[in-house]
This record gives C-alpha cells, structure tokens and sequence, in this order.
C-alpha cells in the first residue's frame, strides 16, 4: 500500500498547500497573490475578482470591520499539549487537538439524555470502578436455596441479579430491562410445556430464593492450553485449544434440575430473571474470607468456591448486605466502548475462554433469529484472526479477536448488538456470531478492528468475512450470557 | 511541469470527478449504507422488528434529521424549498437555500437543523445582517458570490495525489459573504442561509430536469427549478461516533478546501474563531479528515478500508470525513466545521495501523497514542479550515 511519507510536508499543510500553488512551474493559483514560499498566505480581497459590493451598507460595514476581520488570513488552532496515553480502548479525552483543556468542555451530552452521545452506566445497581487495572463492578449479592430434591437438595448458593423481563423493577432495583427475556422460557419437545432453559423459583419471607432446580460445580479447574501461536492468514487458534471450564451447570435430566442463569419468579409476577450463581454449597464464614480481595495465595482456593470473575466477595454481617466485586470485560457496541459482565456459556469452550460457568441448559434457547417474534437472543460478533500484535510486542490499536486473546493479548473486544439506550432490543443472552477475515482480506490488508455491526455486516456482504473455515456466515449456536454494565461513550 | 501538461491533467480531474459523480449512488450502496440486518440469519429481513430509531429517534436507526426536503438516498441528493432573497441596497436577486437556525421552535416547525451554537458566529464578518420585507423576501444589506469559475482541481503526481498542484473554487464570495445571516426582524436569530446564485433572473435559473449551467449555480446543484420552488442539491457521505451520514458541504474559509468540496469560498467565514470546540462562544464543531488514509490497491477495486485527501484526489470516491456532534446524537451540533486534518505516523504505517476510523474519540485515542500527527509531523489540531457542512440525514 502506498501512502504519503512525511517527506512531502515541510510545513502544516495549510503552508505547503498554498506554496503548491504558487509552486516552482509558475503555475498560478486561483485565488490569492503568490508569495514567496513559506509566506503566509493572504488572500487578496475577493472583490476585485468578483464583484462589487452590493451599496453604501455594504461598503461602510467593510470599512467599520477592516481592523477586526479576519477575512483576509486563515487562522489555523493552536492545540495545547497533551500526555501520551497508550489505552488500548478508552475514548481519548475531547480536550486532545483542542486548544483549550477538557475543563472547558461543556459536560457530556449523556448528561442531558443518556440516549446521547458520552458515558452512561446502565447497570446502576452497583458501583463501576473504571480506575483500577482491571474494572469491576461490585453488585449486591443475594442468598438462595436448592429444593429439588435431588442429592444437592437444600444446598445454599448465592447470586446477583443483572436484567429482569420487568420494566418497573428494573428502573427501582438498577437493573438492566431486556423484554425479550420474555422469549427465553422454552420447553423440550412434546405436547406438554417442560421448561429447559429458564429455572422456576419464588422467594420466601426472608427474601431468599428458593429455586427447584439448578446446581453449578465450581470446583473444577479453568484451563486454556493452545497447541499452536500461529496466526497467520486464516489460522484459527480456537482449533488448536484444549480446554476446560472454571465451572459446569447441571444439565436437564439432572437429579437436581438444570440450572440456568435465568429464572422465573413464580410470587414475582412470574417475570424472567437473570440471576447467575456466583457461588454453590457455601456458608457466609467460607466467604468472608475474600472481603477485601482474593490475595494471590489463596486464588486457587478461592476459585474452587466461586465464579472466576469474582475479585472480592463480602455476604455481610448482622443483616448488613452482601456485595460481589466482579471483573468487566471490554468491548464495543455501535462504535462505543462498552463494559459488561461474562458470566455464563452455552458451551465450555467459550466458558472456558470467558471466565465463565459452563450451562449447557442454555443452549437449549434457540439462535440465528436475532430481533424476531419469539426471539430471546442479541447477536455478539466474534473474530476468530482479527489483528494480533506485532513481534515488537507493542499493543495494536487495530488488535481484536480470539487470536489475539489466546496469545494473551487481551480480552477478544467482541462487538455487541443493541443495548439499552442504544436500541430497543437489548437481550443479555448474546447469541455468537464468529468471523473469519478471508485470506484476501488479510492479504490485501483490508483487516482492523471492527466496532459496529453493520459495518461487520458490510464486510460480510463483500465477501471479506465468512464463517470459520470460510462457512457461511451466522450462529456458532453458542449463547454467552453478558449482561451490559457501562457504556463508555 | 509547463501549462499545457496541467491543462491535460485538470482535464483528466474533471473527468475523473464526473466518473466519481457518476458512481456516486453505487459507492453509497458499496461504501456506507449499512448492510441488510438479515445478512447472517436464519430469517428474511421482512421478520426483523422495525428500527429502534422509528420509536426515539435517538436510538440506533435511521433518521432524516433535515425534514425540509425530500431525501433521495440512492441518488444522493435533496430536494430543499429555493428562497428568494435581494440584497437590499442594489435589489440583485439572491437565491438561497436554510438549512440551519438558532431558533429552536423554528428548526422543529420548518424541519431544519437547530444549531444553538449559530449564536456565537456573529463576530465582525461571520455572519450577513437581513430583515424583512413587506412580502417576506429576505433583505441581505451585504454579501455577493461570484459563481463564473469553474471548479478544478490537479492531483498531484502519484503516489501524491494530494496536496494538489493547482485547485480553482468554482464560486468565490466577495469579502464580505459569509452563509450566516442575522435576521433583525427575526429576533436577531442566526441562520444558515448558504448562496445558491446571484444577481440572475428567474427564467435564467430553469433547470428543473436538465443539467444546470454551473457558471449561475453553486456546483452542488443537480437541479434548480424557480418555477416549483426547489433546488435539489448533491450530498456527501461522511460517519458520525460510527453512524454513516450523509451532509451537504456548501461553503468553507478557503479556497483549497472549496475546491476540494465543490463548496463556495466564503471569505466571511474567517472571522468564526476555531480550536475551542465545545466551550463557551465557540460557534464551531470539529470534523476530521486524513491525508493519507487507505487507498485502493487495484483500480477499480474498492478498499473498504479506503478514506482521506488522498483516495479522494485519485478520484476513488469521496472523503469520507468524520464529523463530531449531530442532533440526536449529541447537543453540541453545529453545521460549521472545524477541520482536523490527521495524519497517520510512518511508525502507524509501516506497523499497518492503518484503517478507516469512523468515531470520534476513536481518532484521538490513536492521537494520544502518536500514531496521528497533525500534517507533516505538526501538532494534532484545527488546520483553521471551517467547512458548512448542514448534516441531513443519519443512516443509523
């Protein structure tokens, strides 16, 4: 690809262009006396090559402003300095360019209405930390109850909660609202209704869940090994990977039920809760231990009781609430930087990659109908081979995908569809949508990081993404569930 | 290079710009109209629920944001209601297109943009004074456009197409002309009113379904047609915070970048102080162009990567510039447009950095990451350019 060296520009361009035209050939320029080279430019009054002013008004109002106009130079900014960052993803501050420091900036405009432009928490039930390595999100955490009967009956877990089918109540608690919850309570086949993907529970006078099925096994160890780091061309790591899964759900059939992050609440109006476990078969003592954090010790131990994106956990004392500090994953949805929850797949493949448990129930939910009648799912845009950093190890703006991630780059920066006060049809069940760059496009260079659907779409329609393996393009038929946090921008 | 090789070469641009008018409507389909949301589903797209942007137009979606005219996406263009001005002293007929107001009840009555920030572009020369008349025609006290030249522009030699060797506006405002209007007998209101001829009659001005005589028109006119009152005007594409749009480019402070544009020079417009952004009297918003983006590898064959000066110089199509705040996706619009011309490093470059960027603060993150300078190595910035840009309408 052939692009301009700066050898071209010995001044701003304003500079060069105007010594352009009055170049070394001779050649005249349109408008404007040809000065020496690098004289700035002034333009000559327009009105000798024009036409003539239009009258006493307008002759006097050109005399009145001839000492204050600037009509006859071009006054270029003067940008103020500004620090190097090297954030990969945060939006750069609007001061940079300006000549003037961010504090002049009126505020954003999400301030007025979150459904403009600037950084807006969704999830307004906890309390986002953006500051530290990592971000978190520390959210209520809430006791609940196995009965079903099964060997695990009677065994406590605990939970939070992120969306609710209930409009009312998500405004009150802080929640998430995603309607389309609503389409999530499928049923096996047959005539009669057996739900086997969203839980059935009520809560008791003491305000804990009691659920009739759904157990989740945290003790099993999260492993990610790749057998290859080649990522050239179409190399797709995620074949090479041997894994395992932090955490594994019952699935239907269970003795003890199947769990499911999602759950309906019989006393609640019967509304569709999103509720994953954070915690299985644990009392409040074995907790307490990682109130203020997990010390690096002890994060295997801690790791066999809880979610692997938990980083501090507290149930509180003498009735005091709980709380849960749970890392945030990065990523985009229409053009802006986003922070969300990973806490549960359809698949241990991705579970494993994502920190999350493995609920196979959830799979059961169907995919591939996006914004349909009956449909419960958002689309999530993946890329197997997006860019990967370079030798030199220093961070690629454009890198993105699960090449990338597996190399330990970074989280794979996924790009999601509607969330709330960007559209109408948000769903924290992200149904994966997974690219695969053709080896034209990686040839021709046409590869970068993609933030916005349609533009994904685009590159789709044109032949330069197809499925993995160069499939059509569509569902990997894998369902994360990422419940939506904070907008960025 | 001797005048008969430019003459050869502006010959050649002219061409080449008629070839990017002519596949301008296929680029829009290829290049920025987002695709079908049914690509990669299991359903028609006739099964996907309308646009969130059909319940809160600020939602994702499309949305004509410029409701005073008839919107034609797959040709590009927008057909305005043609005003009738004079200015006042000398009774030369102004014709004119209002795209924009300060008056907020006006812009949601008369479906044009409300732009608050129009109130602080009335500094010496930035803004015409009018009130007017008996029967409504708007008085201008000043401010002519000469529409006689005619528009080129000489690429430079591959492989810098930009900066250009030789460029001609193809209409030149006098000193005085700026698009912006103060109307006195309009609460002191401003008004975008860009130019669309000057001093010619009615009956000379009928081009209601021909090519116009772009020596009595501004060179965005498809068609102008008294009779009806309409003028119907060219758009250009461009993206806000990642949303494809589209915009008219009526005037700028310079006679580069109106050539470039096909836009009025409009000297007035200098005296609109730029850099300040979103803060206190600064009238403008910023919009971001790049010099030496992704080219076309092959001709003919589209990058979709492709943006910048110098794609656009090659005659592959347009800009593709990234505007800051519009309405319903930010309060800061404004349609007079700073223009921050960027960069990409040698570093950004040799690394292959190098991608079309679409979003704002997108941009000044790889500004604050030093893989964007301002041109030839200079700080990152306002060039001093103002472009008027009046957005019309929003893909999503």
């Amino acid at each position: 690809m052939k692009f301009h060296t700066k050898k071209i520009f010995i001044g701003v361009a304003i500079a060069l262009t105007l010594s352009a035209c009055s170049g070394d050939d001779g050649v005249q320029g349109p408008v404007g006396p040809q000065g020496e080279a690098g004289q700035d430019f002034v333009a000559e009054p327009p009105s000798e090559i024009t036409v003539p002013f239009g009258g006493r008004l307008a002759q006097d109002f050109a005399d009145s402003t001839e000492s204050s106009t600037n009509a006859f130079e071009l006054v270029p900014g003067t940008p103020a300095e500004f620090e190097e960052d090297d954030d990969d993803v945060a939006p750069g501050p609007p001061s940079v360019g300006a000549d003037i420091p961010v504090t002049y900036f009126g505020p954003a405009p999400s301030d007025s209405n979150p459904r403009l432009i600037g950084p807006v928490q969704l999830l307004t039930a906890g309390i986002v930390d953006t500051e530290s390595e990592v971000a978190t999100v520390t959210l209520p955490l809430y006791r609940g109850r196995l009965a079903s009967g099964g060997p695990k009956n009677d065994q406590q877990f605990w939970y939070i909660v992120t969306d609710t089918s209930d409009r009312d109540n998500a405004a009150a608690l802080g929640l998430n609202f995603s309607e389309k919850l609503a389409f999530t309570d499928v049923s096996a086949d047959g005539d009669s209704f057996e739900p086997n993907a969203v839980r059935r529970g009520f809560y008791d006078s003491e305000g804990v869940l009691i659920t009739s099925g759904g157990a989740v096994d945290f003790s099993t160890v999260r492993s990610v090994a790749s057998s290859s780091d080649d990522t050239s061309g179409t190399s797709n790591l995620i074949a090479a990977l041997t894994t395992s899964p932090g955490a594994v759900g019952t699935d239907v059939g269970d003795p003890d039920g199947f769990y499911s992050p999602l759950v309906k609440i019989e006393n609640a109006r019967n509304h569709i809760f999103n509720a994953p476990m954070v915690s299985f078969n644990t009392d409040a003592e074995e907790l307490s231990a990682y109130c203020d954090g997990i010390p690096e010790e002890k994060l295997a131990d801690a790791q066999a009781i809880l979610h692997d994106s938990v980083v501090a956990i507290c149930p509180g004392e003498d009735g005091e609430a709980g709380t849960v500090t749970l890392e945030l994953t990065l990523g985009f949805s229409f053009g802006r930087p986003v922070l969300y929850l990973s806490t549960d797949a359809s698949a241990g493949l991705p579970a494993a990659l994502e920190g999350a448990i493995h609920a196979p129930a959830m799979g059961n939910i169907p995919v591939g109908a996006d914004d349909s009648l009956f449909s419960g799912v958002e689309r999530i845009f993946g890329f197997t081979n997006g860019p990967v950093n370079d030798a030199s190890g220093q961070v690629s703006p454009q890198r993105q995908g699960f090449n990338s991630a597996i190399l330990g780059e970074g989280v794979p920066l996924n790009v999601l569809g509607g969330i709330p006060t960007i559209a109408t049809d948000y769903s924290p069940l992200w149904d994966l949508n997974l690219g695969e760059w053709t080896q034209e496009a990686v040839d021709k260079g046409y590869r970068s990081r993609m933030t916005e659907e349609f533009a994904i779409l685009g590159m789709v329609e044109r032949g330069f993404v197809t499925g993995p393996g160069g499939a059509p393009y569509g569902s990997t038929g894998i369902i994360i569930n990422c419940p939506i946090v904070q907008r960025l921008l | 290079m001797r005048n008969k090789s430019i003459k050869a070469l502006v010959g050649l641009f002219t061409l080449s710009s008629l070839y990017s008018a002519m596949v301008f409507a296929q680029e829009l389909d290829d290049e920025v109209q987002p695709s079908p949301p049914s690509i990669g589903t299991d359903i028609p797209v006739t099964y996907f629920g309308p646009p969130p942007s059909s319940i809160e137009p600020e939602l994702i979606g499309p949305v004509q944001l410029l409701r005073s005219g008839t919107l034609d996406v797959d040709a590009g263009t927008i057909t305005l209601p043609l005003y009738y001005g004079k200015l006042k002293e000398t009774g030369e007929a102004v014709w004119y297109v209002i795209t924009d107001t300060t008056d907020a009840e006006v812009a949601v009555a008369l479906g044009v943009n409300h732009a608050g920030k129009l109130a602080f572009a009335d500094n010496s020369r930035s803004a015409r004074i009018a009130e007017t008349d008996v029967d409504g025609t708007l008085m201008f006290h000043w401010g002519a456009v000469d529409f006689s030249p005619e528009r080129s522009v000489t690429p430079g030699e591959l492989p810098n197409a930009f900066p250009p060797v030789a460029f001609q506006p193809g209409s030149v405002g006098d000193e005085l002309y700026s698009p912006l209007v103060k109307i006195i007998s309009a609460g002191d209101h401003v008004y975008n009113a860009p130019m669309i001829a000057f001093n010619t009659p009615r009956e000379d001005l009928d081009f209601c379904d021909t090519t116009p005589d772009y020596s009595l028109v501004h060179d965005k006119v498809v068609h102008i047609c008294p009779e009806e009152g309409t003028v119907t005007l060219k758009l250009t594409p461009g993206f806000s915070f990642a949303k494809p749009v589209l915009y008219i480019s009526t005037d700028t402070n310079d006679p580069l970048p109106a050539a470039l544009e096909g836009a009025t020079y409009a000297p007035g417009l200098r005296d609109v102080a730029v850099g300040a952004d979103d803060s206190l009297f600064s009238s403008v918003e910023r919009i971001f162009g790049f010099v030496n983006g992704p080219v076309n590898l092959e001709e003919g064959v589209v990058n979709p990567q492709r943006q910048g000066f110098e794609s656009a110089l090659r005659g592959e199509g347009d800009v593709l510039n990234v505007l800051g705040g519009i309405p319903t996706v930010a309060t800061d619009y404004s349609p007079l447009w700073d223009l921050n011309l960027g960069e990409w490093s040698q570093e950004a470059i040799d690394r292959g950095y190098v991608s079309r960027l679409t979003e704002e603060f997108q941009i000044l993150g790889l500004v604050e990451r030093g893989f964007i300078t301002g041109p030839g190595g200079a700080s990152y910035g306002s060039t001093g350019f103002i472009i008027n840009c009046p957005i019309v309408h929003r893909f999503l």
